[in-house]
């Protein structure tokens, strides 16, 4: 069964076909997750929230899109409310920088993806991975966005304008 | 720089995509977000299902409703004066007659009264 076939199955209800969209897409997702979030956990609420949202309001996507970019949409609104709630909540008990316990999934601070945290914005961390991990067109990005393709482009340029001038990290790739 | 950033970042993608491969490959995660899924109502499709079933509702009030208004209430004696008909259920040509005639009534009493007075006086007048 064709992709196509199996999503037009699943929005007449067929929850055996949306276990096999789950399946295709779940480690994408999931990286992207581990990628952008605090902990393993937040990603793992986070995926969840994503697929449960995804079959509730799976008539609703538009065909002319890719399933992917369906998703990460799904899944950045998601994150965002999940963010802001995380932030709130622990700042508000803790008084200070929360300390996490081991998380064996959290990423290793040697990891590229973590140390450029630091340096962008959420929004360009995201254009970052689906444009070089995901190879997501400029066209599918400005959708999961929602900005203009210019604005992807511009925000593209910026951030690796900006890691450039990151001495560690050259110092990091250099040492490679 | 940027030639070696990109691999970097895509190496490193990798490493995260592993770790991700690791942590979905544990069956209870995958379950748990599989028995989840069940637990969803496909809430728009049942809607759907069950819309027949609102149409029909809405057929059947309807049905009520207009048989509601379609029984004529027990007649009850009606001033002269206004006359309101609740049933549908009525000849067009006697409804303006019979009101006329219920209007009229008591002017053509009040008439004939009058006339008689006046035919009282003429002979009272005559036999003067």
């Amino acid at each position: 069964m064709t992709e196509q076939q199996l999503i037009t199955q699943a929005q007449q209800g067929a929850t055996n076909c949306f276990t096999q969209l789950v399946a295709s897409y779940q480690a994408r997702l999931y990286s992207y997750l581990l990628a952008r979030c605090q902990n393993s956990q937040d990603a793992d609420d986070v995926l969840q929230e994503t697929f449960i949202s995804a079959f509730k309001y799976l008539k609703s996507y538009d065909a002319q899109w890719q399933f992917s970019t369906w998703l990460f949409t799904i899944a950045r609104r998601i994150l965002s409310k999940i963010k802001t709630v995380y932030h709130l909540t622990i700042d508000a008990i803790a008084g200070h920088e929360h300390i996490t316990e081991e998380d064996p999934f959290a990423l290793d601070q040697h990891n590229i993806w973590h140390i450029i945290k630091q340096d962008l914005q959420p929004s360009s961390y995201d254009v970052m991975w689906f444009f070089y991990v995901e190879q997501s067109s400029i066209k599918e990005i400005a959708h999961i966005m929602n900005q203009s393709e210019s604005w992807v482009k511009t925000n593209l340029h910026r951030s690796k304008m900006k890691l450039s001038n990151n001495a560690a990290l050259e110092l990091m790739l250099e040492g490679e | 720089m940027n030639q070696e950033l990109e691999n970097q970042l895509k190496q490193d993608a990798k490493t995260i995509q592993a770790q991700a491969a690791a942590r979905l490959a544990d069956p209870a995660f995958s379950a748990q977000l599989v028995t989840l899924l069940s637990e969803q109502p496909h809430s728009r499709h049942r809607l759907k299902q069950r819309s027949w079933l609102f149409g029909m509702a809405a057929v059947i009030s309807l049905t009520v409703l207009v048989w509601m208004g379609l029984q004529t209430p027990e007649s009850t004696p009606v001033a002269p004066s206004f006359v309101v008909s609740r049933t549908l259920d009525f000849n067009l040509k006697q409804v303006p007659q019979s009101v006329e005639a219920k209007i009229n009534q008591p002017l053509v009493q009040e008439q004939q009264a009058i006339m008689a007075d006046l035919k009282a006086l003429k002979e009272q007048l005559l036999s003067i």
